[in-house]
């Protein structure tokens, strides 16, 4: 209760600074008042908000379901260190280039649309990759050894080794990495010009200099990525329920 | 049981031609200077490290208590046991007998030190073997509770008179705990003496007191 009210307080110095910053500059354009924000919100049509919302949320979690397939397929081929060595070089491609110029690249060479998927995966995959292959290959020695002196089977090895340990990493690695994969995807759908998506709309509001849009679809995001978290959070609690204290 | 081996790692030689009889269904203690071996020795029956020589009978059934609890920190404490031997009644008997009922839902960070180490002792009992292992089981934990898990442990090998080899560097442990005591040297180890101990179990008295005497001075000289 502490902490909400605390975290309440955050919020609200945040809120004062915007109002505060925008009552000194008193300029719509550069940054908009509270109320033409909310106002431009309330004026949103129903139908724009769900297909703007659900095509971006249906982006993030095709693109997000196939990275994690491909990290944890990559992470499990690499457990083995010439094949780790084999793999390290693309992955240290994807984590230096610039995530801009993969765009403008992948723009080019494989059209807008599904510049917006694969975009996402290019910055998430190393992360997800990494924090998998860690997991695996720093198996605790000290339960290996349990599993060795009570002659655990294939099956039991895989559960209570690796299992809820990945389990515990992945969790972790999701709430690093989906507002980031979120935000890379609305980032795609603002420069490769799609059909639909958050981005789409900002672009939008930024060509009509209706900066009050463009803060308004940027608040929708952070209002989508709070819940999100706050999701996550409660599914770490419903899933990795040793981690908490009381074991509820 | 008949152990002769000989094991080194790199060019410290740990042991050489080493050779220890260990009594079935007995307590066996196994007792001697800091890095002598005693580990080592633990790991080498278990299968955990490697060697040369011979074990007999080889098993490859036994039980390990370690030195720390190393419980699934992601099961709860009738989850451990369960993944070690699935038969429920065998369980829920060793819970009831031991006075840990109440901690079969608890996962090991809900669990104090003394708990946890009570819950490994029954996994190691529970698993369908002959031959427990125990390597120094009560170290992390403070005098009274140590003491309090040595009764555990009688109780527990007097209910199932497994063979057990204990490693501890507490003599006075030994005294209580131990029916054969065996002493070893320095590296690389050689076993300077093995003491049948009829007083195994009992309160102290002058007899284990000059034991603990005789103990004493094997490992210092």
């Amino acid at each position: 209760m502490r902490k909400l009210g605390w975290y309440g307080l955050a919020i609200l110095i945040l809120i004062s600074c915007y109002v505060l910053g925008s009552v000194i500059v008193d300029n719509e354009v550069i940054i908009p008042s509270l109320t033409s924000i909310f106002n431009y919100i309330k004026s949103i049509k129903r139908d724009t908000l769900l297909i703007s919302v659900g095509n971006t949320l249906g982006k993030t979690m095709i693109t997000y379901s196939l990275s994690i397939i491909i990290s944890l397929t990559l992470a499990i081929i690499a457990t083995k260190e010439k094949r780790r060595l084999m793999i390290k070089p693309w992955m240290s491609i994807m984590k230096t280039i610039p995530t801009i110029a993969i765009l403008l690249i992948l723009i080019i060479a494989i059209g807008n649309e599904k510049t917006v998927y694969v975009l996402p995966s290019l910055v998430i995959i190393p992360i997800l990759y990494e924090n998998f292959l860690d997991q695996i290959i720093n198996v605790d020695k000290k339960f290996r050894e349990v599993a060795i002196v009570y002659h655990f089977d294939v099956k039991k090895k895989i559960k209570y080794l690796y299992y809820y340990p990945l389990l515990e990493r992945f969790m972790l690695s999701l709430k690093q990495t989906f507002g980031l994969c979120l935000k890379v995807i609305v980032m795609a759908e603002v420069i490769a010009q799609v059909k639909h998506g958050i981005g789409v709309m900002m672009r939008r509001e930024n060509l009509n200099i209706e900066t009050s849009g463009v803060f308004a679809w940027t608040l929708i995001l952070i209002i989508i990525i709070v819940f999100a978290d706050y999701l996550l959070e409660l599914s770490s609690k419903k899933l990795l329920k040793w981690k908490c204290d009381d074991g509820n | 049981m008949e152990i002769k081996l000989s094991k080194a790692y790199g060019n410290v030689i740990v042991f050489d031609d080493f050779n220890i009889e260990v009594q079935d269904n007995q307590l066996n203690c196994i007792i001697g200077p800091s890095g002598c071996g005693k580990t080592t020795l633990l790991q080498c029956i278990a299968g955990l490290a490697t060697y040369e020589g011979k074990i007999i009978p080889t098993t490859n059934k036994i039980g390990y208590v370690f030195q720390e609890d190393r419980l699934f920190p992601y099961l709860t404490v009738y989850k451990n046991l369960e993944i070690i031997n699935a038969n429920q009644s065998i369980i829920n008997q060793y819970l009831e007998e031991f006075h840990v009922s109440d901690l079969r839902d608890k996962y090991p960070s809900q669990l104090s030190g003394g708990e946890k180490q009570r819950i490994a002792l029954i996994r190691a009992f529970i698993a369908e073997s002959r031959l427990i292992l125990l390597d120094e089981p009560f170290k992390s934990l403070d005098y009274f509770l140590a003491w309090s898990l040595c009764e555990m442990l009688v109780k527990l090998y007097q209910k199932t008179k497994k063979t057990m080899i204990l490693v501890t560097h507490n003599v006075e442990m030994a005294v209580y705990l131990g029916q054969y005591i065996h002493v070893l040297s320095n590296k690389p180890a050689k076993v300077k003496k093995t003491i049948f101990n009829p007083h195994a179990f009992h309160k102290f008295n002058e007899e284990s007191l000059s034991l603990y005497n005789e103990l004493l001075n094997l490992i210092k000289g």
